[in-house]
């Protein structure tokens, strides 16, 4: 008990931290952005193809944050607390270490998700009046955004315990097995892109044709793909980090300053 | 014992942080001392659980603090980097860390208040720590390593960039806690500033421990180095003469109204001393040791 409470105080303090950070503030205005760009073209409506719109920024727009998101995000789930040098605070008091991992994990994903998930209800709701955006297509973007930010994040969390240059291996690997790996159909490799079961989930929750066609033109879903294979796999995905992680945490040393002394 | 290192050895990669370190440590105020880069932090990041051997076994309260998370809760640590939650207030830092130990939020704010209040940042426990001076940062890592009212205190330079009021303070406290059985393990490349809290050290160089001890016991093992004694008296050049045919001593020198004597037996010397003046009516005005301060041992350690 009194280590889940001490989770909750880890989390509750990492959310409040990360949302000072200035790469929180530039992750809101990505999320923002094309409320921002909606609100600005608005008043031109009658050119602008909404049904086009939505799509794309739904289905594609909030999938790459998702990802950036996380580089930055993710990495910094345990490296403020590396470079910040405040890691000696939290590793000598008695709770394990993978309890900090986990729960400012949590910490920063929360964060994450209230950022996406009030930035989607605001578009939805200045839309109303031209575009009506289905309650089920709104929560399956925001489904399946945050589930792939949630094993990004994972991710980019764990590579940060293994390099100081996470954000940078990150960027590299994940981009080239987003681009290549996301387009091979489920027979081959796609099951291990992140992306590709996000579109998966995101057309099975919101189960409207436009998605469907914009995630099959993008990410080439084939039909037979189902919302709990690709929810499975990403779950799979997400655990793997998350144990690799604790399993990495729990051998870390506190960092060792310049001048060994 | 408290806390033992049994043939310990840190490396960092290729660089060495501690090498074949063997010290046991007791309750009281130990002064853990060396110059810059000799392994200080290294020795208490052990100690502490936050870095783990490449060799050897660090054992606190008989358990591995690596490995035993739960053995924290007995010990209450000062790191010497400045590292800082720096929009939080003196108080909300305190009270966080202390929460972490399992106190409830009422509870850890009350331990705030007067471990605040006993290091002496009262006033300035609701201002955001960016605002705070060097010496108030240093208090501040003080109260929350003294918060959970651990057994064990590892204070890594505790009284770096205080201003001279602030480390006489700080250094009360760390007798007083020493006297009042917590023990205390404080770190500093400054000799008098140990030299003002404990007669307890150990001496590490080049990441050897190269003495443990008390310091009259660490002198005394010094065999091969002539012990220095200062003797004051109006007649110096008499005394010497009377002194200089004993067998165990190494050097006689006349300083001013004093008489330097080495010798490899101090304990011969000073039975010896009473029987000569009292014989031939010398007066002595002191007797002093003049090598057992930690400077001087310093001195021979690495010499």
């Amino acid at each position: 008990m009194k280590l889940l409470r001490s989770m909750l105080l880890v989390g509750r303090h990492a959310f409040g931290r990360v949302l000072r950070t200035k790469r929180t503030i530039f992750l809101a205005f990505l999320c923002a952005l094309p409320l921002l760009i909606t609100i600005a073209v608005l008043p031109s409506g009658p050119k602008l193809k909404f049904a086009y719109w939505v799509n794309m920024v739904l289905f594609g727009y909030f999938h790459v944050v998702a990802g950036f998101g996380a580089l930055f995000l993710g990495a910094a789930v345990f490296g403020d607390e590396i470079e910040g040098r405040t890691i000696t605070f939290l590793f000598t008091r008695p709770i394990p270490r993978e309890a900090y991992f986990v729960a400012r994990l949590l910490g920063y994903v929360f964060a994450y998700a209230i950022m996406i998930t009030a930035s989607m209800a605001m578009l939805a709701f200045v839309l109303r009046d031209r575009f009506e955006i289905p309650g089920r297509v709104l929560w399956g973007t925001i489904g399946a955004t945050c589930g792939g930010f949630v094993v990004y994040a994972a991710i980019l969390a764990t590579l940060r315990l293994l390099t100081d240059k996470a954000i940078f291996v990150g960027f590299l690997f994940g981009a080239a097995i987003e681009a290549g790996l996301s387009k091979i159909p489920v027979t081959g490799l796609s099951k291990w892109s992140v992306w590709h079961h996000m579109a998966v989930i995101q057309w099975r929750l919101s189960g409207t044709r436009e998605v469907g066609d914009a995630a099959e033109a993008l990410v080439g879903i084939a039909p037979e793909e189902t919302l709990s294979g690709s929810v499975t796999a990403l779950a799979v995905t997400f655990a793997v980090a998350v144990i690799l992680g604790v399993l990495l945490v729990r051998t870390r040393e506190t960092r060792v300053p310049a001048a060994v002394g | 014992m408290i806390a033992t290192f049994e043939r310990v050895a840190k490396w960092y990669g290729h660089v060495v942080g501690l090498v074949d370190a063997h010290v046991e440590v007791g309750t009281g105020v130990t002064g853990l001392l060396g110059p810059n880069g000799a392994g200080k932090s290294t020795f208490l990041k052990l100690l502490t659980g936050q870095l783990r051997p490449s060799m050897g076994t660090v054992r606190i309260f008989e358990k591995n603090p690596f490995t035993t998370p739960s053995i924290l809760r007995r010990i209450g640590f000062l790191p010497e980097p400045e590292a800082f939650y720096e929009s939080q207030t003196g108080r909300q830092f305190v009270t966080y860390l202390t929460r972490l130990h399992g106190f409830s939020a009422g509870e850890a704010r009350r331990r705030a208040d007067d471990v605040i209040e006993r290091v002496g940042l009262a006033e300035a426990a609701r201002r955001p720590i960016r605002t705070y001076s060097k010496g108030m940062r240093q208090r501040i890592k003080l109260a929350q390593a003294m918060a959970h009212d651990p057994e064990v205190l590892v204070l890594d330079e505790p009284l770096t960039g205080m201003d001279p009021v602030g480390r006489r303070q700080t250094i009360d406290v760390i007798r007083e806690l020493g006297e009042n059985g917590a023990t205390v393990i404080v770190s500093s490349h400054i000799l008098h500033e140990v030299e003002a809290m404990t007669e307890q050290l150990i001496l590490l160089y080049e990441g050897r421990v190269r003495a443990w001890g008390t310091r009259s016991e660490i002198r005394s093992v010094l065999d091969d180095v002539p012990h220095r004694i200062r003797v004051g008296t109006p007649r110096p050049r008499e005394l010497a003469r009377l002194l200089v045919d004993s067998e165990h001593l190494v050097a006689v020198r006349m300083d001013g109204n004093s008489l330097v004597i080495e010798t490899r037996n101090p304990e011969a010397f000073y039975d010896h001393l009473p029987a000569v003046v009292l014989d031939e009516g010398i007066p002595i005005e002191s007797v002093e040791a003049e090598d057992v301060g930690i400077e001087a041992i310093f001195e021979y350690l690495v010499a």
